[in-house]
C-alpha cells in the first residue's frame, strides 16, 4: 500500500510540474465561464433592439390605420425616433407588424407581432393614439358634448402578440443536460487515458519500469499508476464539474435564454454530480487498467498508439451511443449497462428511477469484476509472465552467429 | 559511506538452471552459477547471449520457464528481493524528477522511511561530488551524471546484492573511476555485485569471478585468473611465406588461422600451438627454415582471450 501511494505521488509530482497540466485544468472553468458570458450577451442583445425599428401598418379601416401613423410620428417626435413606418411596398422584411383593429366596447387593439416595440414607445403610441383619436372625434362631432364623451369612451390598447415557441418538453431537455455531464466525463477520461497511457510507454520504453518492477509489485505499480493519474484527472474534472454549478447558480446561469441554460442546468443538481464522479472513478480504473496492460505488451510508443486504438475505438462508439441516445434517433438501450466498456455512460444518460438501484449495483459490480480481471492481466504482462497454457518452445540456437575469431 | 545491509554468510545469489525462451526462440537455456558475499563477478557473453535475460529473472521482471534462483540462501521471492539493488541496461529516470528525489524514491520503495532516504541521497550525491546538484532535475544533469543518479538510485537502500546491467556504459574514464571505486567500497564491506559487461579489461581489473555465458548457456564460472588459463597459447605471426609456416605448425602440432591484416604481401597468422610446445621453439624453426618473418607477437593470456575460447567452445559444442 505505502509502495502503491509512493508510485501514486511520484506521478502526480510527475505531472504536476507540467505547464500542460495547469492549462488543462485551467481550460474547462474558462470554458464554462465563456458558456456563461457568451449566454448572457445574447440575453441583453434581445432586451435592447436596435433604435430604428420598422414597422408596418395593417387596419382594416384606413382611418385607423391613419391615426396609428400619425401617433406614432407624434411619438416619435417626442422622443428620439424608435419606430419607421414602412410602406406596404417597402415592408418586405418589417420587423414589427401593427394589427390595428376596432374591438366591442368601443375598445380599439393593436397587436404587436414580430420583434416587439420597446415599452417606452408603445406607451407612447397609445398616449399619441389616444389622444389623436379623441381630437378627431370631437372634430367630426362638433366639439359637441356627445362627441367628448365618445372621444373619452375610446379605450387604446397596445398589446404584443406572444411570438410562438417551440417548447422543448422536460425530457428532452434533462436528455441534453445528461449528455453534457457525459461527454465532460468522456473528454476527461479520453485525456486522463491518454496520459496513462504515455506514462507506462515511455517507462516501458526507456526502462524505467524495470527499475520500478525490481522494487515493487507489478499490482502496486499497476494501482499506483492509476491512482496517481486518477488524483490528477478527478482534480481536472472537479474544476470543471465545480465550475459549471458555479456559473449554473450565478447570475450568468440565470440569465441563460438557450441551449446555454440547458447545458449549464446539468450542473445544478448535486447527485447527478456526485453520481458522475463515482462512475467516473470505477470508469477509469477499468480502462486504464486496460491501457497499461496494452502499454505493458507494446514496449514502444508506435505499438502502444496502434494497440490501443480499439480501446479508443469503444470510447468513440460509446460517444456515438450516448448521442443517439440523447437524440432519440433510436430508442433506448437498456441492455447496455450490463457490456462493461458502455456501463458508465448507460448508467449516466438513463433518466433518474429508468434503471433500479439494485440493476446499477449490479452493473458497477460486473464492471469493477472486470477490471480486476483486466488489471491481472495488465500485472501478467509487465513482468512477461507467459500463459501457462501456451507450448514452451524448446532452445532454438539463440546465438549461432559467436564464431572464433 | 556505503553500507551494505544485513552480512550474511549464506550465499548471495544462486542461479541453477535456469531457463526462459521469448516467442523469437532466444533467451536462456541452461544457465547455472552463484555469487559469494564480498565478491564482484563479472557477466559476460556477445549480445543476444542471454545476460540480460538471466538478470531480469533474477530480479523478478520475467518469470523462468524452469529452473531454480535463490537469494541468500531462499528461493528468490519479493521479499529476498528487498535486499537486492537493479540498474536496468536502459536507464530511464523521468527527466522532470529532482535527483534527490529520483533516489528518495527508489530508497523509499525498498522501505527506507522518508527521512532516511532523503539523508541518504544527500550523502551519496555528496559522495560522488554532486551535492550541488542534488535538486537539479535529471534532464538538465549530463548524460553521465544522470547515469551516475540511476547508479545511486540501486544502492540507495543500502542492498546486499547488487545487479548491474552495463553499468559502464555511457561513462567517461573519470566517472567509470568513480563508479569503480564505489564497486570496490561496496565489496569490501561484504557486498556482492553481479554486473554484466562487454568490457574484457574492466572485468579483468574489476572482477574477482566471471560467469561467460554463450548459446544461452553457461560456459564458464570461476575466478579471472582461472579463466585466463584458458586463453589461447601461440603467436601472432606475420610472414610471406604461409605454405612454409603452416607445414612448421603442423609439424609442431599446433594450427594456423589467417587473420585479416596484411602488411604488404605479408599475411597475419594466429598461430595455436600445444602447451608443451614453448613459444621459442617455433621462433627457432622459423629460423632454421630462412624464412621472412615481418612480426611474432605472443598472444596475451587475458580474458578477452579466454572469452573467445571459452564461448567459442560452448557455440562448437
Amino acid at each position: 500500500m505505502r509502495r502503491m501511494w509512493l508510485i501514486a505521488r511520484r506521478e502526480m509530482a510527475a505531472y504536476g510540474s507540467l505547464p500542460s497540466f495547469w492549462i488543462a485544468l485551467l481550460l474547462g472553468p474558462v470554458l464554462m465561464l465563456l458558456t456563461g458570458l457568451i449566454g448572457a450577451y445574447g440575453a441583453s442583445r434581445t432586451e435592447a433592439p436596435a433604435a430604428a425599428q420598422t414597422v408596418l401598418i395593417r387596419a382594416a379601416d384606413p382611418a385607423l390605420g391613419s391615426a396609428v401613423i400619425a401617433a406614432i410620428a407624434d411619438a416619435n417626435r417626442r422622443a428620439p425616433p424608435q419606430l419607421r413606418v414602412l410602406t406596404p411596398a417597402q415592408a418586405a422584411t418589417p420587423d414589427t407588424v401593427l394589427v390595428v383593429s376596432a374591438k366591442p366596447g368601443s375598445a380599439l387593439e393593436v397587436l404587436v407581432q414580430g420583434r416587439p416595440i420597446p415599452p417606452m414607445a408603445a406607451a407612447q403610441l397609445e398616449k399619441e393614439l389616444l389622444t389623436g383619436l379623441r381630437r378627431q372625434a370631437l372634430r367630426e362631432a362638433g366639439a359637441s358634448q356627445q362627441a367628448l364623451d365618445a372621444a373619452d369612451a375610446v379605450h387604446v390598447q397596445v398589446v404584443t402578440a406572444k411570438a410562438p415557441v417551440r417548447k422543448m418538453s422536460p425530457a428532452a431537455a434533462e436528455q441534453i443536460s445528461r449528455f453534457a455531464i457525459v461527454m465532460l466525463l468522456w473528454m476527461n477520461l479520453v485525456g486522463a487515458l491518454g496520459m496513462l497511457l504515455q506514462a507506462i510507454v515511455r517507462e516501458r520504453a526507456n526502462r524505467a519500469l524495470d527499475s520500478l518492477l525490481a522494487s515493487a509489485r507489478s499490482t502496486e505499480i499497476i494501482f499506483g499508476k492509476l491512482l496517481g493519474v486518477g488524483i490528477l484527472s478527478v482534480v481536472v474534472l472537479a474544476a470543471w464539474l465545480g465550475a459549471g454549478a458555479a456559473i449554473a447558480v450565478s447570475r450568468f446561469g440565470a440569465a441563460q435564454p438557450g441551449l446555454e441554460a440547458l447545458l449549464l442546468g446539468a450542473f445544478t443538481n448535486p447527485s447527478t454530480l456526485i453520481q458522475a464522479g463515482a462512475v467516473y472513478l470505477v470508469a477509469f480504473a477499468m480502462y486504464g487498467s486496460a491501457l497499461i496492460g496494452l502499454g505493458a505488451v507494446a514496449k514502444d510508443l508506435p505499438a502502444a498508439q496502434n494497440l490501443s486504438r480499439p480501446i479508443f475505438g469503444v470510447l468513440l462508439l460509446v460517444f456515438f451511443v450516448a448521442l443517439t441516445q440523447m437524440t432519440g434517433a433510436v430508442g433506448p438501450m437498456p441492455w447496455l449497462i450490463w457490456l462493461p466498456p458502455f456501463t458508465p455512460f448507460a448508467i449516466l444518460m438513463s433518466p433518474p428511477g429508468a434503471t433500479p438501484v439494485g440493476e446499477v449495483i449490479a452493473a458497477l459490480v460486473l464492471m469493477l469484476a472486470t477490471t480486476v480481471v483486466i488489471a491481472g492481466a495488465a500485472s501478467m504482462a509487465l513482468t512477461e509472465t507467459p500463459l501457462r497454457w501456451r507450448k514452451k518452445r524448446r532452445d532454438a540456437s539463440a546465438n549461432s552467429r559467436l564464431r572464433y575469431p | 559511506m556505503l553500507a551494505v545491509a544485513a552480512p550474511s554468510t549464506l550465499t548471495p545469489l544462486r542461479v541453477a538452471n535456469l531457463a526462459k525462451t521469448y516467442g523469437g526462440g532466444r533467451g536462456v537455456s541452461d544457465v547455472s552459477f552463484s555469487v559469494a558475499r564480498g565478491s564482484i563477478t563479472g557477466f559476460i557473453g556477445v549480445n543476444g547471449a542471454g545476460k540480460s535475460t538471466t538478470l531480469k529473472a533474477i530480479v523478478g521482471l520475467i518469470a523462468p520457464d524452469s529452473g531454480n534462483i535463490e537469494l541468500f540462501g531462499q528461493p528468490a521471492s519479493f521479499a529476498a528481493r528487498s535486499r537486492l539493488g537493479f540498474l536496468p541496461e536502459e536507464r530511464g529516470l523521468a527527466p522532470r524528477e529532482r535527483a534527490s528525489d529520483a533516489i528518495a524514491f527508489h530508497a523509499q520503495l525498498k522501505g527506507m522511511s522518508r527521512e532516511s532516504a532523503y539523508r541518504r541521497a544527500d550523502a551519496l550525491l555528496e559522495r560522488i561530488g554532486l551535492s550541488g546538484r542534488a535538486r537539479a532535475r535529471i534532464g538538465e544533469l549530463s548524460k553521465g551524471n544522470a547515469q551516475r543518479v540511476q547508479i545511486l538510485c540501486a544502492i540507495a537502500h543500502d542492498p546486499a546484492l547488487l545487479i548491474l546491467d552495463e553499468p559502464f556504459s555511457g561513462l567517461d574514464p573519470i566517472a567509470q573511476a568513480e563508479v569503480q571505486s564505489l564497486f570496490s567500497e561496496f565489496r569490501s564491506q561484504g557486498g556482492a555485485i553481479l554486473f554484466s559487461t562487454h568490457s574484457m579489461v574492466v572485468a579483468e581489473r574489476l572482477c574477482d569471478h566471471v560467469v561467460i555465458i554463450s548459446d544461452g548457456r553457461t560456459a564458464f564460472e570461476g575466478a579471472v585468473a582461472e579463466a585466463t588459463t584458458h586463453a589461447p597459447y601461440g603467436v601472432y605471426v606475420t610472414i610471406n611465406d604461409d605454405a612454409a609456416l603452416l607445414e612448421i605448425v603442423q609439424a609442431l602440432g599446433g594450427e594456423a588461422q589467417p587473420f585479416p591484416s596484411k602488411m604488404s604481401d605479408a599475411l597475419r597468422w594466429r598461430v595455436l600451438l600445444p602447451r608443451t610446445v614453448p613459444v621459442p621453439a617455433l621462433m627457432r624453426a622459423l629460423a632454421e627454415r630462412e624464412l621472412a618473418v615481418h612480426g611474432f607477437e605472443p598472444i596475451q593470456a587475458d580474458l578477452e582471450g579466454a572469452f573467445w575460447t571459452l564461448a567459442g567452445q560452448r557455440a562448437a559444442a
